[in-house]
């Protein structure tokens, strides 16, 4: 925990030198954000400068980050192996958003929080690196992890702008309603395909249950997650969401 | 208060035709009368469920007239007409159609779906309007309300089936109930489809609901836009 805490400081203190020399390029850029930039188009220096606020440009956490791309990548070749279209198909997905703000930035270091994207992508990294599969949970609290994350990057690369308690609010939903889309596609697979998916209304309820409660606390999570960052970093986090 | 209407005016042509205030009237007395008849008939007949959906629905039917007459909110006349609908086919459904039609549940289920739906886009605008923070462009709205309907049905079948429970633990009837693994993911299906519908065809009639309430309640003071 403290050697964690550590190195959060030093890549705040480097995303802090980072956003203050992206800051000091275009001065203009960053102060207008208030609402008359609906019109204009988004320049790629103002994109980069809010990545370069929210996301860590620290090397430490890039590492990390890019280590969880490799285990990205050996799964894709997994599934390659296998024929798995629909495998790949949520892989390359996956690898997109997590790269999505280092492409833009076109800085490798440019990564969402590492500790971010380790729950996001848990059941992936679970099933890769471990072989065994996240109880129902675990598994809707990491989908809150990711809508969290592809929730901020819509913040950052389109019109659409959030503030903390919205963006976890609209995760909490995001959760549930996945957790309805997934019991729709299962119980016509049932149907159609002739899979054994789904029980009982008992266990889908209970499922549900689980789900909800999943949702809940991770919004209890994310809450805690914007407070308790460092200092510097949080201020950098909520600058940008906030807009 | 001109952006709006020019907004209004822009969305007009993919609206429907707009019902006249008689018109509106007169359907949504027809469906009162109706509910009052479900309401006599269970009091004679001894049915409870269709006392308190009928009473309900009774009531949720005057919320328009209220909304309008008390707040000052005026409704788009389909709107008064779409949520008096919803709660007319409901009851009609639990008195005698859903045991008989069956397709009567998911008609009703897209029905009232479509109405969280509104509700849902109406919250989402009233937020854009009120948070300078926020902001969701028209083509995010499209996946804010089925997010928010799906979710909402999967709240409310948890509802179901707490009151399942309650009503198998302490044998007292219960307005509402599950009825299987199909039944409730078909409810999620149409519910769906209610979504769907208001996500395409809704946002004309919704768009100036929510600046009309806020218009309302922040007559005093409230920023020009």
């Amino acid at each position: 925990m403290n050697s964690h805490m550590d190195t959060d400081r030093s890549d705040s203190t480097s995303l802090e030198e980072g956003a203050d020399r992206l800051e000091a390029a275009p001065p203009e850029a960053t102060r207008e954000d208030g609402g008359i930039d609906a019109d204009a188009p988004i320049e790629d220096e103002r994109v980069e400068d809010r990545i370069a606020r929210l996301f860590r440009n620290g090397r430490t956490n890039a590492l990390f980050a890019w280590a969880i791309v490799a285990v990205l990548v050996g799964v894709f070749a997994e599934s390659l192996l296998d024929g798995d279209l629909i495998s790949m198909a949520i892989i390359t997905g996956l690898a997109a958003v997590v790269l999505a703000p280092a492409v833009s930035a076109r800085d490798w270091r440019v990564m969402l929080p590492s500790e971010l994207l380790v729950l996001a992508l848990l059941p992936v990294l679970v099933g890769a690196l471990f072989g065994g599969e996240l109880g129902i949970f675990a598994t809707y609290v990491a989908l809150a992890a990711l809508a969290l994350v592809i929730t901020v990057e819509l913040h950052m690369f389109t019109s659409l702008r959030v503030t903390p308690w919205f963006a976890i609010v609209l995760v909490v939903m995001t959760t549930m309603a996945t957790a309805a889309v997934w019991g729709i596609l299962r119980w016509n697979a049932d149907r159609l395909l002739g899979t054994n998916f789904l029980t009982t209304n008992e266990a889908l309820m209970i499922e549900w249950i689980y789900v909800a409660l999943a949702g809940i606390a991770a919004g209890v999570l994310f809450e805690a997650y914007f407070r308790r960052r460092g200092r510097r970093l949080r201020r950098a986090i909520w600058r940008v969401v906030r807009r | 208060m001109s952006g709006i209407s020019a907004s209004i005016s822009r969305l007009l042509p993919r609206s429907l035709p707009r019902p006249s205030v008689q018109t509106q009237r007169r359907l949504t007395r027809g469906m009162q009368l109706i509910l009052v008849g479900i309401v006599v008939y269970g009091v004679v007949g001894g049915a409870p469920k269709a006392i308190t959906n009928g009473t309900i629905a009774l009531l949720v039917t005057f919320i328009p007239a209220l909304l309008e007459r008390n707040y000052n909110i005026p409704l788009d006349p389909w709107l008064g007409v779409w949520i008096t609908a919803a709660v007319f086919f409901h009851t009609l459904g639990s008195a005698r159609f859903y045991a008989e039609i069956w397709w009567w549940d998911h008609l009703t289920h897209a029905l009232s779906a479509s109405l969280v739906a509104g509700v849902g886009y109406t919250t989402i605008r009233a937020v854009d309007i009120h948070s300078d923070a926020i902001r969701i462009p028209p083509r995010f709205a499209f996946a804010f309300i089925l997010i928010f309907v799906l979710a909402f049905g999967v709240v409310w079948e948890l509802f179901e089936f707490g009151l399942d429970i309650i009503a198998d633990e302490t044998g007292i009837a219960m307005p509402l109930a599950q009825h299987g693994l199909d039944d409730t993911v078909l409810d999620s299906m149409y519910n769906s489809l209610g979504a769907l519908l208001v996500a395409t065809f809704g946002q004309a009639h919704l768009s100036g609901v929510a600046e009309r309430i806020r218009e309302s309640l922040l007559s005093d003071g409230g920023r020009d836009e």
